[in-house]
């Protein structure tokens, strides 16, 4: 069980039930090691994601936050792996198409839902189950995920899962694809889809 | 040489075994691919040649002094095209650093 977060968890978060987290930061060199790096790319245009794209390094997980514009141009990018969530984001039914065909992932978190309430937090609900629709049609990968800035933020695996579930996600799929987004960054033995070393096998 | 470019080397004379297939039958085959054409691999076994079908399989095959497991569908081309599509296909595939 793996989460996505913004900040650096402590002990308490591992009671959650998770077993590692993702941390996104700007600055990953200033992550621990005891989690995944993650490198959030906040730009303003496609010249500023690109370069910031090339500070990436091989083993961070890179994550792009921006408007349309920015995000359609993250979607054809090579190195991002994952569009990250935040208050606002706007993703339409072409960026999702892309992002099946370049494989970059969509996360949707639940912490946007947190901090907002009242006729916004329908207007996201709304939102969400549109885009879990076109996410459903396309087969894109996503990721359900906490998107949390601090421990208050955190909810338990199950609570996340079942949340979206009722929004119309597929769990069990959205499972699969952070799992495969997270082996590509800590499995030595995973080169590929339908590519592994296997280790123990000797012919 | 990476074991990666499996994926755009030639076959013919690897070993390769069966390990996943829709017919159960074919579960085991075990040998050296002989002969391969688009769709299907020849391999030389104990018990005579068999054919079998790329797709919808997976194999295991002893490749750059490691064991990989391989997909079929990812090795389903013509030996020719395997080397341009093989090195598209890793060029495309997010965390595969081929330089």
């Amino acid at each position: 069980m793996i989460d996505f977060v913004r900040f650096v968890p402590d002990s308490r978060a591992y009671n959650l039930g998770f077993e590692r987290f993702v941390v996104f930061s700007e600055n990953p060199s200033e992550l621990p090691d005891s989690v995944l790096k993650g490198y959030l790319i906040r730009a303003e245009n496609g010249k500023e994601l690109i370069e910031k794209l090339r500070r990436a390094k091989r083993n961070w997980m890179v994550g792009v936050i921006g408007d349309l514009k920015v995000i359609r141009s993250a979607v054809m990018r090579w190195r991002v792996d994952l569009i990250l969530d935040f208050p606002g984001r706007e993703m339409d039914y072409v960026t999702v198409k892309m992002a099946k065909e370049k494989d970059v992932a969509i996360e949707i978190s639940i912490s946007k839902f947190l901090n907002s309430e009242g006729l916004r937090r329908l207007r996201l609900v709304e939102e969400t189950i549109d885009l879990i629709r076109i996410v459903r049609k396309f087969d894109a990968p996503f990721v359900l995920t906490s998107g949390a800035s601090d421990f208050y933020e955190m909810r338990p695996k199950r609570q996340i899962m079942e949340f979206f579930e009722i929004l119309g996600a597929d769990v069990e799929r959205a499972e699969r694809w952070m799992e495969r987004l997270v082996r590509r960054y800590t499995d030595p033995n995973y080169i590929m889809d339908g590519l592994e070393i296997e280790e123990n096998f000797k012919f | 040489m990476r074991p990666e470019f499996v994926l755009a080397h030639e076959w013919i004379g690897l070993e390769v075994e069966v390990v996943e297939s829709p017919n159960p039958c074919e579960i085991g085959i075990r040998g050296v691919v002989v002969d391969e054409t688009m769709n299907t691999l020849r391999i030389k076994t104990e018990k005579g040649l068999k054919t079998v079908a790329k797709k919808g399989r997976t194999f295991r095959v002893k490749f750059a002094g490691k064991v990989l497991r391989v997909k079929g569908d990812l090795i389903a081309f013509r030996p020719e095209d395997r080397i341009k599509k093989g090195i598209l296909m890793l060029k495309r595939a997010k965390g595969v650093w081929l330089w």
